[in-house]
């Protein structure tokens, strides 16, 4: 008989090694379990195909002995009764499949806390920076000089007083403030500014001319208050977190100059020239001068200039302006009925902290001025989208294909309420935005001296009980109903929410709760300090540095969830293995 | 040849990765941004070297990172009109570029070439090397590569150990016999180590 050629054989050992590399199971303790993942999930969770139940655990799809308080057995047995949120899509596990998964789970012994797995780390100790050079770290990122060597801190951490964690904490505290204090040393103030303008950086708009020319309101709104309510919650122990979503005052830079400020803040591009703050008045322009006595002009002092020496909540009444608002496109033919008196703080909150802050609406809402809410294609929809990035570090889509088919809407006119990878990403975005439904931008009259600098505010249309969903097809008069909405969104354990919500501050609490908006946090602050990437989605971790940066982040964010004190979390962050190592812990 | 040898080991050493780690997936180095880079340049080489630093440096927010912030403004009248005073976080120029500039750049060719260029002229400004001289107490005349060298080593790497600087300097006499102030300067001055953190 003839042999097979060599070429045969080399392709069919291939080809059956593909084979059998397909068909290998999840390297799980439990055969059983393995069989229905590998039939069930596989085909589209590819990494499970890899993982051990520590990779299960490790990215928070099972907790040991707990099959209940699950997230893949709850989701696997939501197929079964029916639930939003179930897998496998379109099908159910059979009984007896469900049993096999539920008895892995309650098999696999607990594992150790993080904490200990933290505090086992084993570091090289080659790699491991000296006390000093841990300060000297420390120093050259939040206060961006290098240290001097007579420094104080120095002193004590070579005399072994400190530690260079404990030297770089107490650096920290430099920047301590209270409501309406400054901080007077040189280092408190740079570090001030360095988180400052960390914390600004966080932020996806920072323009607020949207394509009219409203850079006016860089003369009003410093759009640093935003970064603030990060900034004065780090460094003033009284404002925990959570107030960044749930207070209803404003916090705005305390800024020292030099010299008083001579020209606006935005330079005048068309003509090439800084305008001088003295030629602006508003509300003085051609269209009121026959009714400067019933609108009395305004001088747009708000914002200071100079460096940041501190915070303090706003003194609202201050700000309690007659503020002439126009709300026509055009500015020619003006007309009195168009012309109302805001007669309301310009700063004060609509709700949810910073999510109802007039400067994070105007930045973000991207609405023409004068355009009403619709439901269908005019909602401010933008801002939903800055605020699952701003806030949760996420692009859209947030949630999965089959919560998008729940809102199709298959004979919509509107392709984005048809399509579902459209729908994706619309009842996100258009679910959040539903709570702003009544908002809209106003401008103000011109500031006298031509159309360029004019100032954009919120107005809030009254609104009556009538409650008309998010996902409409289009209604002239949705602004006028029930400011409600949804949060749908799926976090990146694997939880997904769909949430009522009837408020900006219902929504404000609903982030508080969610772990992700201090994983968020964590990872950005981690970045900043180690210029790693940090990913937020689990994937099979490669190298030790891989798992300790998912560890880290984790811990950090469910301790900070608990503390709600962002201090705390960079005090973690100097005291871990990761920061004390020279490379970050990359190349191990 | 030998000058760029000599560059290349330079780069790679001062960095400070240890002989015996496994350095070769070392990819990113956290880098100190314009504003950490101007202060201690202008700390080592004085008043004179402004122009040199904001010009190759603190002006190049592309290049090294850290945003400006618009309101940072400290203009005062002089009789040619204004001058910008203090606050060096206040915007240059670019508005809105300059910003919205990250906060951290990783490192890239350009930066290279930015510090070279930098570094460069500012040992060739005498007055600037004048200062680091005597900041490091440094006789320009009576040079010595393990004594004088070692302190411009200091004025960059205070805190690195003995060993990691004994290491260097055999590097620095089997590449070259012959060093002199203002080329052991420059080569310091250019090196990613000091500038990371």
């Amino acid at each position: 008989m003839k042999p097979f050629p060599a070429w045969i054989i080399i392709c069919l050992l291939f080809f059956c090694s593909c084979n059998i590399n397909e068909n290998k199971l999840p390297p799980i303790s439990d055969n059983k379990a393995s069989k229905v993942i590998r039939t069930n999930c596989i085909d589209c969770h590819l990494d499970y195909k890899s993982y051990s139940d520590d990779d299960f655990i490790f990215n928070e799809l099972i907790i040991p002995g707990r099959p209940e308080a699950s997230f893949l057995y709850s989701i696997l047995k939501g197929a079964s009764i029916g639930t939003n949120e179930s897998m496998p899509p379109e099908s159910k596990l059979s009984p007896e499949d469900l049993l096999a998964i539920k008895n892995w789970i309650k098999n696999i012994q607990k594992r150790p806390e993080t904490k200990d797995l933290l505090a086992e780390f084993d570091m090289d100790s080659k790699r491991k920076l000296s006390e000093v050079q841990i300060l000297r770290r420390c120093y050259g990122q939040i206060i961006r000089k290098l240290i001097p060597k007579d420094h104080d801190l120095v002193k004590k951490v070579l005399s072994h007083q400190l530690s260079g964690a404990e030297a770089c904490i107490k650096l920290l505290s430099k920047a301590k403030l209270s409501d309406g204090s400054s901080v007077e040393s040189e280092e408190g103030r740079d570090i001030l500014n360095t988180f400052q303008s960390l914390h600004l950086s966080w932020f996806s708009e920072l323009n607020f001319n949207n394509g009219a020319e409203e850079y006016g309101n860089f003369e009003l709104y410093d759009p640093g208050s935003l970064a603030a309510y990060y900034t004065y919650s780090l460094f003033n122990k009284d404002q925990p977190f959570s107030k960044v979503f749930t207070s209803r005052n404003a916090i705005i830079p305390i800024r020292k100059s030099l010299n008083k400020r001579i020209f606006l803040i935005f330079p005048n591009q068309l003509i090439g020239e800084n305008l001088k703050v003295e030629d602006y008045q508003f509300g003085s322009g051609e269209e009121l001068k026959h009714k400067e006595e019933h609108f009395p002009p305004w001088n747009i002092s708000s914002v200071q200039n100079g460096d940041i020496y501190g915070f303090k909540t706003i003194d609202l009444d201050k700000y309690r302006i007659p503020i002439v608002v126009d709300s026509r496109k055009s500015l020619k033919g003006f007309r009195k009925q168009n012309v109302y008196q805001v007669n309301s703080d310009v700063f004060s909150s609509r709700g949810g902290g910073i999510l109802g802050n007039p400067i994070y609406l105007l930045l973000n809402m991207k609405l023409s001025v004068g355009e009403k809410s619709d439901g269908g294609k005019h909602i401010p929809r933008n801002w939903g989208v800055s605020l699952f990035k701003d806030f949760l570090c996420r692009e859209l889509p947030v949630t999965s294909i089959t919560m998008a088919k729940k809102y199709q809407k298959k004979k919509s006119t509107h392709s984005f309420r048809k399509e579902a990878s459209c729908v994706q990403c619309h009842i996100s975005m258009d679910g959040v935005s539903g709570l702003i439904r009544n908002l809209e931008i106003n401008y103000s009259v011109d500031s006298g001296e031509g159309p360029f600098y004019q100032t954009s505010h919120i107005r809030g249309n009254s609104t009556t009980d009538f409650i008309t969903s998010p996902f409409g097809e289009g209604d002239k008069e949705f602004f006028k109903t029930k400011p409600t909405g949804r949060f749908i969104y799926k976090a990146t354990s694997g939880t997904s929410y769909d949430k009522y919500i009837t408020s900006l501050d219902e929504l404000g609490e609903t982030l508080i709760e969610n772990n992700d908006l201090y994983k968020c946090v964590v990872k950005r602050y981690l970045e900043f300090f180690t210029g790693q990437e940090v990913p937020l989605f689990n994937s099979p971790p490669k190298t030790k540095q891989d798992i300790y940066l998912n560890y880290l982040m984790k811990k950090l964010a469910r301790d900070f969830m608990n503390h709600q004190d962002l201090n705390v979390v960079i005090q973690e962050i100097f005291k871990s293995p990761l920061y004390q190592d020279r490379y970050y812990l990359q190349g191990m | 040849m030998k000058k760029t040898k000599t560059l290349v080991l330079f780069f790679l050493f001062l960095n400070g990765v240890p002989s015996n780690s496994k350095n070769d997936q070392v990819e990113h180095f956290r880098l100190g941004d314009r504003i950490y880079l101007t202060r201690t340049l202008k700390g080592i080489f004085g008043k004179a070297s402004e122009p040199i630093i904001n010009q190759g440096i603190f002006n190049q927010f592309h290049i090294f990172g850290a945003p400006c912030d618009p309101y940072s403004q400290h203009l005062k009248p002089t009789e040619k009109g204004y001058s910008a005073e203090g606050g060096y976080q206040r915007c240059h120029n670019k508005f809105f570029l300059e910003y919205r500039t990250p906060i951290l750049i990783p490192s890239s060719p350009l930066r290279s070439g930015a510090m070279i260029k930098t570094c460069e002229q500012l040992v060739d400004c005498s007055d600037c090397l004048e200062h680091a001289l005597k900041k490091a107490q440094v006789e320009k005349n009576a040079f010595n590569i393990s004594k004088g060298g070692k302190k411009l080593y200091r004025l960059f790497y205070p805190f690195r150990s003995e060993e990691e600087w004994e290491n260097l300097l055999r590097s620095f006499k089997e590449n070259q016999n012959y060093w002199d102030p203002k080329k052991t300067l420059r080569l310091f001055c250019i090196s990613e180590g000091w500038q990371t953190l």
